[in-house]
């Protein structure tokens, strides 16, 4: 649907001040799939997205939107490709002098749709993004999740067969975030609507994209299935972004004689009869300090902190039986009986 | 009583000359000033189509218009003037250098209005695939509203202190009036009541612009 290659972006006319925002980027961007694009701010995830609908012109290398070549399209052309690719924003980019339903409607009358029936859509369209009742609001009377509903509808008024996001819900609480994803997720599934949506925030990332592309620095560093991204990082950057934000405190790890490990289990395989059965098997006490299990798309990932007691040789045993259940085991913290030095994984 | 019967039919043909002076700036400027502001803006906007050549050109001759002191700008359109209107006595004849002014002062204005329109609008549009017809009408000139309102009302009451020279050319008004019957005849009481009437007039314009602006501000 979208094919990105070699698409670099530099800003600044003298060449001693030029910034590369984005570096020799390629991709491919399937049709129907949620494709989001992470990384910290100032990444270049905006000039990227950017370049998709000819907002910004890409200083080298190709954009192809559905078959066609936005990268040298211009006046009507550029026009008629950009009717294809909705896009939403951050600050929504609502007017503030039209109400919420002459904002649709302005969308329709861009893009030519019949005077007669623009009425009809703008309701089908607040329908869709569940706002009925406030076609004759102004956007300063909505909320911030109501804004960006008026948005979406906007977007999508005619169909279009992309829909770009850039930072989407980054001005928006947990619970609106939320909510504007679920409503993303219907349109992607129920009209079919490829979505493009750049973020930094990766707790988004979990529940909606389909596939990520991590950017650093201008660079797409990693790009993959959002459950290998979170499962088995490549890329230390990747690692760094994703780290999983559990952590025992300081006191409690400082108070414990024995060695720490950490669990990672993936996938089909579960951790809790592993663990059981360590303690059946082995005449050692497992004591689960601390875990947590998230679902990204639907799938597992959990995390354990242990402690293994009893005598060194049947913890070793014990220890090697674990080992080859989960998917990954690593000592966090390795005693104070045997080396104190310190080991974050 | 002879007196102030004279005067009172002087100031209602004074104001009547101030209200043509006034009226035929001000309603051209809105137009030609709003056009020029806008040719300023889009030409300046990297979003839209940014032309060097020509914003640094209408820039440029707005600047000279605005660096002329009016009532040197009165004198030096003198020959435009009797082109445009055939003589160069009266209100209308006053009209022509006083539009000239405010053109070149309502644009200024105006393009201010524009920049001051959140760019993200305009990228939206943009995005939706608008050309720049659906944005100057559904975008710029929607969003700039109040914001020109208020360059307006400015423009008017600047418009309005233009007209007290064009005496100078024989174009009447109040401002004249306060300045020959008030300053010349030293006639206090002339220059009183012109004076006092302006005040009212200027400050029910202001008072006006301001109300429409907010009325028409819906954030």
């Amino acid at each position: 649907m979208i094919r990105l290659e070699n698409v670099s972006v530099v800003f600044g006319q003298k060449k001693e001040k030029e910034i590369a925002a984005v570096k020799d980027v390629s991709l491919h961007i399937r049709k129907g799939e949620i494709f989001g694009i992470v990384g910290t701010s100032g990444a270049g995830k905006s000039s990227l997205i950017r370049t998709l609908n000819g907002l910004q012109k890409p200083t080298h290398g190709k954009v192809f939107v559905d078959g066609e070549d936005i990268t040298n399209a211009r006046g009507k052309n550029l026009r008629n490709i950009r009717r294809k690719i909705g896009m939403i924003f951050q600050h929504f980019n609502l007017i503030s002098r039209k109400t919420v339903g002459k904002n649709i409607e302005f969308a329709l009358k861009i893009q030519n749709y019949p005077k007669e029936d623009r009425s009809k859509r703008v309701r089908e369209l607040l329908e869709i993004v569940g706002l009925s009742d406030k076609e004759n609001v102004y956007p300063a009377n909505l909320s911030g999740g109501q804004k960006q509903r008026v948005a979406i509808a906007r977007a999508i008024a005619v169909n279009p067969k992309v829909l770009l996001c850039d930072e989407a819900t980054s001005a928006l609480d947990v619970q609106t975030t939320e909510e504007i994803l679920q409503l993303l997720s219907k349109i992607n599934r129920e009209l079919n609507i490829t979505i493009v949506f750049i973020t930094h925030q990766l707790e988004i990332a979990k529940t909606l994209f389909d596939r990520i592309a991590v950017m650093s620095q201008g660079v797409v560093i990693e790009e993959n299935d959002t459950y290998q991204i979170f499962a088995a990082p490549a890329n230390e950057i990747t690692r760094g972004l994703i780290k999983d934000n559990i952590k025992l405190p300081s006191e409690i790890v400082e108070s414990l004689e024995n060695e720490i490990l950490k669990l990672v289990y993936k996938g089909e395989k579960s951790v809790e009869p592993i663990i059981s059965l360590a303690n059946k098997k082995f005449d050692v006490i497992l004591n689960i300090l601390h875990g947590k299990i998230e679902y990204i798309k639907g799938k597992p990932i959990g995390i354990l902190f242990v402690t293994l007691e009893g005598a060194q040789e049947e913890c070793d045993r014990a220890k090697q039986f674990i080992a080859d259940n989960v998917e990954e085991i690593t000592t966090y913290y390795h005693g104070k009986k045997g080396d104190t030095a310190w080991n974050i994984a | 009583m002879e007196h102030s019967l004279e005067f009172l039919s002087q100031l209602g043909k004074a104001s009547k000359e101030t209200l043509i002076m006034v009226a035929i700036a001000t309603v051209i400027a809105c137009v030609l000033g709003l056009l020029l502001g806008l040719i300023l803006y889009i030409t300046s906007s990297n979003l839209l189509y940014k032309n060097r050549i020509v914003n640094t050109l209408a820039g440029f001759i707005i600047n000279i218009i605005r660096s002329i002191p009016f009532v040197i700008l009165l004198v030096l359109l003198v020959p435009v003037t009797s082109k445009v209107v055939g003589t160069t006595i009266g209100p209308k004849a006053a009209a022509v250098p006083l539009t000239v002014a405010s053109i070149a002062f309502f644009a200024r204005l105006a393009e201010a209005s524009f920049e001051e329109v959140d760019k993200g609008l305009i990228e939206a549009a943009l995005a939706m695939g608008s050309g720049i017809k659906h944005i100057v009408s559904g975008v710029l000139l929607v969003e700039a509203l109040p914001s020109l309102i208020r360059a307006l009302t400015v423009t008017i009451i600047s418009i309005i202190g233009y007209s007290a020279m064009a005496g100078t050319v024989g174009g009447g008004g109040i401002g004249d009036l306060a300045v020959r019957f008030g300053y010349y005849r030293y006639q206090m009481d002339v220059m009183l009541t012109t004076v006092i009437l302006l005040i009212i007039v200027v400050q029910a314009i202001q008072v006006s612009g301001e109300k429409i602006a907010k009325l028409l501000t819906k954030n």
